[in-house]
Order: structure tokens, then C-alpha cells, then sequence
């Protein structure tokens, strides 16, 4: 009886760790789309993120199925029910990535490689999905507080990028369209790094058994 | 093994007493029953004989007294006279009785009566008198089984008695085949001093140790052996149960996952890496399938093989092989960029030869500009020329194996020699060319050595202001020897000093074509060093000079 439900607990982390790479691939192929203006890759970030759709479904049914079988209590109870809200972000970081891939694929984003913040934006967020995930993985405390605090380095560039904005069109109002569709897709590296967040705070509810607030 | 001797032990005892009881029972039982009716007929002969002699008076002595055999006296038409024990007038006729019947038929009658409800046994004897009477006397007994249920309390005693030895003895001789055994010294069997019968076990014993012994002895070193292998190659390798979980990880693994090998054994593979080309190589690999690709890890490429662990046709396991393949995708990258560049390098002169030689084929170039025009298309394919030399000079520098006669070189002298072919070039922009320093023997092949001291001082010439100059100097040190080339010419500035080594790296792009150099020399120079293993100190400040120093090691 034990047994298996440890062996269910190890795979719904598995597939944690799967549904985080997928993430992890769908916002990284979105970010080399952008950055080399290539399409097919952009394209291909929409069947990642069906599979991350798909994933969330098969996790979610996990989750359910050891909640009603073997009625966990504490740290198991607090992994599942984690394991439960983290899906959520990461579905939202696939449906972002995804998005700012559609917004490449209709927009002319060439230019995208002048505006360097927004490709630091992009790297710093990689690094906080990739963080957030490598938190769970290891269930490493310090390094969800770490993407918790890392959070403000993503505002800061995204405040940067949206100077560069104001800067483009101010120089040439021709650029106003590429503009928008620019801070639309930063907004959205904004988000993914505010889901990246929440993901970290999980880890740390259910290590901890606290939320971050409470734990200041 | 004491329950069980205690059993048989019980068993057997039991069985023993209620044989015995039975046998017992049976023969005594059979000789009671012949006495009782051995005295029950004396008795009624006795009587008989008495009533013969005194008449019925007789009788009237026996009535009343208890603890007597019963006398009844039946009349020949089976009415009862008389019965010492009741009233003879209630009693019924007694004519078909089978002892009475028998006694007036034949003289005399006998049966015996069981009564299941009261348990008792009655015997009968009857006796025909003189006068045609008949006498019949009887006794009652306890039957057979309640004489048996008399018996048994004793039955019990006897039986509990047993138990209570049987237990015992059952102890001590368990102890007794028990102790031997707890206390045998299992890694000398045959030391041990028991009782016989164990002996077979123990030489068995011994036996079977010394297979063990053996086995563990080859099962330890194999694993040494696989250990010593697998820890030592540069390939990473993997073991995977068919749940994904590492059950084996080498060193070079380790370190390419950036992990302790204790801590991650018995973890899930994901846990280590959750790149999507990993997974899909587990997934392939546990279908059965072979799976090879190339994934990253940060900058650094590995090749991936994925192999299933197969029983028959059920996956075991995976095998991962990982191999670094980063230096051998970025020579294959070097390697495809060099083609790339000398192709374009190539085709640079040809094309300007072909202009040229295309204008004075159509006849538009003046007779006087002729001789410009092929001064030109000469100096355009002297050009290529010394690119094909430069280019054929570095693919033999990057065949390593190429076998070359090494030979102890002077160098101050060789650095002369090589000097003196470019004075003129030094002359034509007024540079002062000068060699100087101690003899040095070193042992090199000469002509990569020559090479290379010609295109630091063709690169010192070429990249210098005019009047300016040139100095070459060979010292030696007790461990090594050092050529230096020193200039106060252009200088290289600091952001192309790391890269001036590459193959076809200009610093100013625009003007390479002025200077007529080919972009290989400082590639060809760093080459030749390698191949003398020799180091290359380069320090230069922009418009001051630039200084390479080239150290050999002495006495190799």
C-alpha cells in the first residue's frame, strides 16, 4: 500500500520534471525565434505547448487520484497539493510562450536583435523557469528564495525595454507597430517571470509548510 | 524440530498406553467372563444338588439376603416360584426365556443379558431339578465398558505422567542435537567437534565455503576490473533500471552532469537532466529502440546513445553513453570556415586576373597601359601564389603525423639566414633590419623553423612605419631558449590580440590587400612554435611596437 503510493509520488515528480522542460523548451525556442526572426521555430513552440496542455491534464488526474486513494497528510499532502498549483503556472508559462511566438509570426520582428534589453529580459526569465524547476527538482530552498528575489532583475529590464519603446517611436513613428508587438512580448516575458515566481513559492510551501510571507 | 520430536514422542506413548489398556482389557475381561459363569454354574449345581437332597425349604434361606446371586425357581409350565430378590407372584411366565427353555429341554440352560441402559451384564445359568422344576440363578455384574470407565482416571494419571516425561526428554534432547549446531563454527566447518551423523553437512559445508570464497574472490574482481574501466574512460556511462532510475553512473558522467556519483544513484535520470533530448532518448531506448543525437549541456556538446537492456524481448534497463564532442565539433566548424576562407581568399585575385585579362582579351586597353595591366595580373597572381604556399605550409603544420627530419638547428644562425632574404623588402621602406644575441642549438625541423622566422620578420617589416626598425634576438637560458622579434611598427590593438593567431583574422580589413600579406603568417608562426612545443608571448601597444617572443624548450 505504502509502496505504491510512493511510486505514484515518483512519478508524479517525473512528470513535473517533464512538464518543466517543456516549459523550459517552449520559452527558450520562443526567445531563439525572436532573436533570429525564425518562424518555424515560433511554429513549433505551439505543438510544445499543446504538449504542456496535455501534461497538465495527466498531472492533475495524478494529483486526484492520490488525494481520493491514500488520503495523504502532511509533507506528502503539501507536494501534491503544490505539485496541483505549480501546473497551473507552468500551463500559463507554455500559453505565454506560445503567444509571444504567435505575435512573432504575424508581426516583422528583425529588428528585435537592436534592443538588447530584451534580450537580457528573455535570458533573465529562461533562467528563472530554469531555476524555479532545478528548485523543485532538488527541492532546494535557497534556490527558490533565489528566483523569488531574482523576480525584480525581470521588472527592472522590462522597465528598461519599455524606454527603448518610447525611445523607437519618438525616432521614427514608422516603428510604432513593431513597437507594441516588442513591449506585448516583454510584457509577456514579464508574466512568465511572475509564474516562474509563484512555482518558487510552492517549492518553498511545501518544504517549508509556510508561504513566503509568512516565513518573513 | 522440538515441537515435532515432542510430538512423535506423545504419539508414540499414547498410542502405547491405550494399546496396552485395550489388550489389557480385552484378555482380562474374557477370563471374567469364563469365571463368572464357571461359579454361576457351580453355584446353581450346587443348589440344585441341595434342593434335590432337602426340598423347596431350601430356598426360603435365600430370601431376603442381598449381595447373593439371584435364585429363581420357575415352575415346568414357566410360572415362578420363587425369587430371593421379588415378589415371585408379580413376576411373568418365564417359559420363553432361552436359559429356561434350553434347561428344560436339555437339563440345563445358560445366557448372558446386556443392559446397554444401566451397563450391567447379567448372567444366567438355569438347571432342570428332579421334579421337573426348574432352577435358575443368576448374577449381575458391571459391564465391560463400565469396568473400563472404572479404569480410566488411572488411564488419566498414566497418560499425564507420559506427557509430563515425554516434554521433558523432548527438551533435553533437543538441547542435546540443537546445541552442537548453534555453536558449530561456520567459517572452519570441519574444525567443529560434534556427533557423527552431522559430519556430512559439515564437509558440505566446508565445500560450499570454499565455492563461495571463490566466487565472491572473481565477483570482486570483475567488478574492480569493470570499475577501473568505467571510471577511467572519457566516455560518460549510465545504467537505468526500466523505471529510470540511475543505478549506475561513471565518473566522467558525473562530472559532465556537474554531480556526486553517491548522490544521485537511485535517483530518476530527470532529476539529473530534463532536457528534452534526454528524454526522448529514454523514451526510444525503453521501446526498445537504439536512439543517438547530440544534446547540450551549457556551451559544450556531448553525443548521446541510447541503448535498451533487453531479457528476450522485455526492456531491462538503458545504457547511456554520453562522449564530449565539443572539440570535434569545433574543429569540424574551424575546419569548414577555413575551406570557406581560402575559397574566398582564392577567388579574390582570380577575380581581379579575370577582369584584367577579360579587358585586354576585348582589345579596350591602350597598347601603353599593357604593361601596367600585367604588372598588375602578375602581381595578382603572385599573390596567389604565396596564398597556396601559406595554405599548403598550414595543412602540413595540421597533419601532426607527418614525419619530418628533426636536426640540431643554430638558431642566431638560421635567424641570420632568413634575415638576409628580407633585406631587400627592409630597404624598400628603410627599415633597420638587425640580428643579434648567442648561439643557440636547438632541435627542430628547419624549414617550419625558417618559415617561421620569416613571417614574423615579413609581419615586422610590413606592419611598420618607414624608417623605422626591426630587431631579432636569440638568447639562452639554462632551461630554454627565447626568439624574440621586436618592432616599433603599427601595433596590434588590444581587442585583436587574442584573435591575431586565427586563420585569416585581419585586424583592419579595408587595407589588408595594400600590405599583400595572406592572413595565414601569425597562424603559420603559432603552428610551427606548437610543433617545436614551443610557447608565443605576444605584447604589443598600438602605435609603439609589437614584441613575440617565441620560448623553446631546451634539450629535447
Amino acid at each position: 500500500m505504502r509502496n505504491k503510493f510512493d511510486e505514484q509520488l515518483d512519478l508524479l515528480k517525473t512528470q513535473m520534471i517533464q512538464m518543466g522542460a517543456l516549459c523550459e523548451e517552449a520559452i527558450a525556442s520562443a526567445t531563439k525565434a525572436l532573436i533570429n526572426g525564425d518562424i518555424e521555430l515560433a511554429k513549433k513552440v505551439i505543438t510544445t505547448d499543446e504538449d504542456i496542455d496535455h501534461k497538465e491534464k495527466e498531472i492533475e488526474s495524478i494529483c486526484l487520484k492520490l488525494l481520493l486513494q491514500y488520503q495523504p497528510v502532511a509533507r506528502d499532502l503539501r507536494q501534491i497539493s503544490s505539485a496541483l498549483k505549480m501546473i497551473t503556472d507552468m500551463e500559463r508559462i507554455g500559453d505565454q510562450a506560445a503567444d509571444i511566438s504567435e505575435i512573432i509570426m504575424l508581426a516583422n520582428i528583425k529588428a528585435a536583435n537592436n534592443t538588447s534589453h530584451i534580450a537580457d529580459m528573455a535570458k533573465a526569465t529562461i533562467k528563472m523557469v530554469t531555476d524555479s524547476i532545478d528548485a523543485y527538482v532538488q527541492q532546494n530552498l535557497k534556490l527558490a528564495k533565489a528566483v523569488i528575489d531574482y523576480d525584480d532583475v525581470v521588472d527592472n529590464l522590462f522597465n528598461d525595454v519599455k524606454a527603448d519603446m518610447i525611445r523607437l517611436i519618438n525616432e521614427d513613428t514608422e516603428n510604432g507597430e513593431f513597437a507594441i508587438d516588442l513591449i506585448m512580448i516583454s510584457k509577456y516575458f514579464e508574466r512568465i517571470g511572475d509564474h516562474a515566481t509563484n512555482i518558487a513559492e510552492w517549492v518553498v510551501f511545501s518544504i517549508t509548510g509556510k508561504h513566503v510571507e509568512e516565513e518573513q | 524440530m522440538k515441537k515435532s520430536i515432542y510430538k512423535s514422542m506423545l504419539v508414540l506413548a499414547l498410542t502405547t498406553i491405550l494399546l496396552t489398556s485395550f489388550l489389557i482389557t480385552g484378555v482380562m475381561y474374557r477370563a471374567f467372563y469364563l469365571r463368572m459363569q464357571q461359579e454361576i454354574r457351580n453355584e446353581a449345581i450346587f443348589i440344585s444338588s441341595a434342593y434335590n437332597l432337602i426340598g423347596q425349604e431350601f430356598f426360603s434361606r435365600f430370601a431376603d439376603q442381598e449381595n447373593s446371586s439371584r435364585i429363581t425357581w420357575v415352575a415346568s409350565d414357566g410360572t415362578v416360584l420363587f425369587d430371593n430378590f421379588t415378589d415371585a407372584e408379580q413376576m411373568e411366565n418365564h417359559l420363553n426365556r432361552p436359559e429356561i427353555a434350553d434347561a428344560l429341554k436339555n437339563g440345563f440352560g445358560e445366557a448372558v443379558h446386556l443392559s446397554k441402559t444401566l451397563g450391567t451384564q447379567t448372567f444366567y445359568w438355569a438347571v432342570r431339578l428332579n421334579d421337573g422344576t426348574v432352577l435358575r440363578v443368576s448374577t449381575t455384574t458391571n459391564s465391560v465398558f463400565k469396568s473400563v470407565l472404572g479404569f480410566f482416571p488411572y488411564v488419566a494419571l498414566i497418560t499425564l505422567m507420559v506427557i509430563l516425561l515425554t516434554m521433558i526428554i523432548a527438551n533435553l534432547l533437543t538441547k542435546k542435537i540443537i546445541f552442537p549446531l548453534n555453536n558449530l563454527n561456520l567459517e572452519d566447518p570441519l574444525s567443529n567437534d560434534v556427533y557423527d551423523e552431522l559430519s556430512p553437512l559439515l564437509t558440505r559445508m566446508a565445500k560450499q565455503n570454499d565455492q563461495i570464497k571463490s566466487q565472491f574472490k572473481k565477483l570482486k574482481e570483475q567488478k574492480e576490473e569493470f570499475n577501473a574501466i568505467t571510471e577511467n574512460i572519457r566516455e560518460g556511462i549510465i545504467v537505468l533500471n526500466n523505471k529510470g532510475l540511475i543505478l549506475f553512473i561513471n565518473k566522467s558522467a558525473a562530472d559532465i552532469f556537474n554531480v556526486s556519483t553517491q548522490d544521485i544513484i537511485n535517483k530518476h535520470i530527470l532529476t539529473l537532466d530534463r532536457s528534452i533530448t534526454l528524454q526522448k532518448a529514454i523514451e526510444t531506448a525503453m521501446g526498445g529502440h537504439l536512439f543517438e543525437d547530440i544534446f547540450a549541456i551549457g556551451e559544450n556538446s556531448f553525443n548521446l546513445l541510447a541503448s535498451p537492456v533487453k531479457d528476450e524481448v522485455v526492456v531491462k534497463g538503458v545504457i547511456l553513453f554520453i562522449l564530449d564532442v565539443t572539440e570535434k565539433q569545433s574543429a569540424e566548424k574551424m575546419r569548414r570556415e577555413f575551406a570557406a576562407n581560402v575559397s574566398h581568399e582564392l577567388k579574390t585575385p582570380l577575380t581581379s586576373i579575370l577582369g584584367y585579362a577579360e579587358l585586354m582579351k576585348s582589345g579596350m586597353v591602350k597598347p601603353e597601359d599593357i604593361s601596367e595591366f600585367s604588372d598588375r595580373i602578375y602581381n595578382e597572381a603572385r599573390h596567389l601564389i604565396d596564398l597556396i604556399e601559406d595554405v599548403i605550409r598550414i595543412s602540413r603544420l595540421d597533419e601532426k603525423n607527418v614525419q619530418l627530419p628533426f636536426e640540431e638547428i643554430d638558431l642566431l644562425e638560421l635567424a641570420k639566414e632568413t634575415v638576409g632574404r628580407l633585406s631587400s623588402l627592409a630597404q624598400q621602406k628603410r627599415i633597420k633590419l638587425s640580428v643579434g644575441g648567442d648561439n643557440a642549438i636547438i632541435f627542430g625541423v628547419r624549414q617550419i623553423l625558417e618559415e617561421m622566422i620569416y613571417n614574423l620578420c615579413d609581419n615586422a617589416i610590413k606592419y611598420n612605419y618607414e624608417n623605422g626598425k626591426v630587431d631579432v634576438n636569440v638568447k639562452t637560458f639554462s632551461d630554454q631558449v627565447v626568439l624574440t622579434v621586436a618592432d616599433n611598427g603599427f601595433g596590434i590593438p588590444r581587442e585583436h590580440q587574442s584573435r591575431v593567431f586565427e586563420r585569416f583574422y585581419r585586424i583592419d580589413k579595408s587595407h589588408s590587400r595594400e600590405t599583400g600579406g595572406t592572413g595565414l603568417g601569425l597562424s603559420i608562426v603559432k603552428h610551427s612554435a606548437e610543433f617545436h612545443n614551443a610557447k608565443i608571448r605576444l605584447m604589443s601597444k598600438p602605435g609603439k611596437g609589437t614584441t613575440i617572443t617565441v620560448i623553446f624548450r631546451r634539450n629535447q
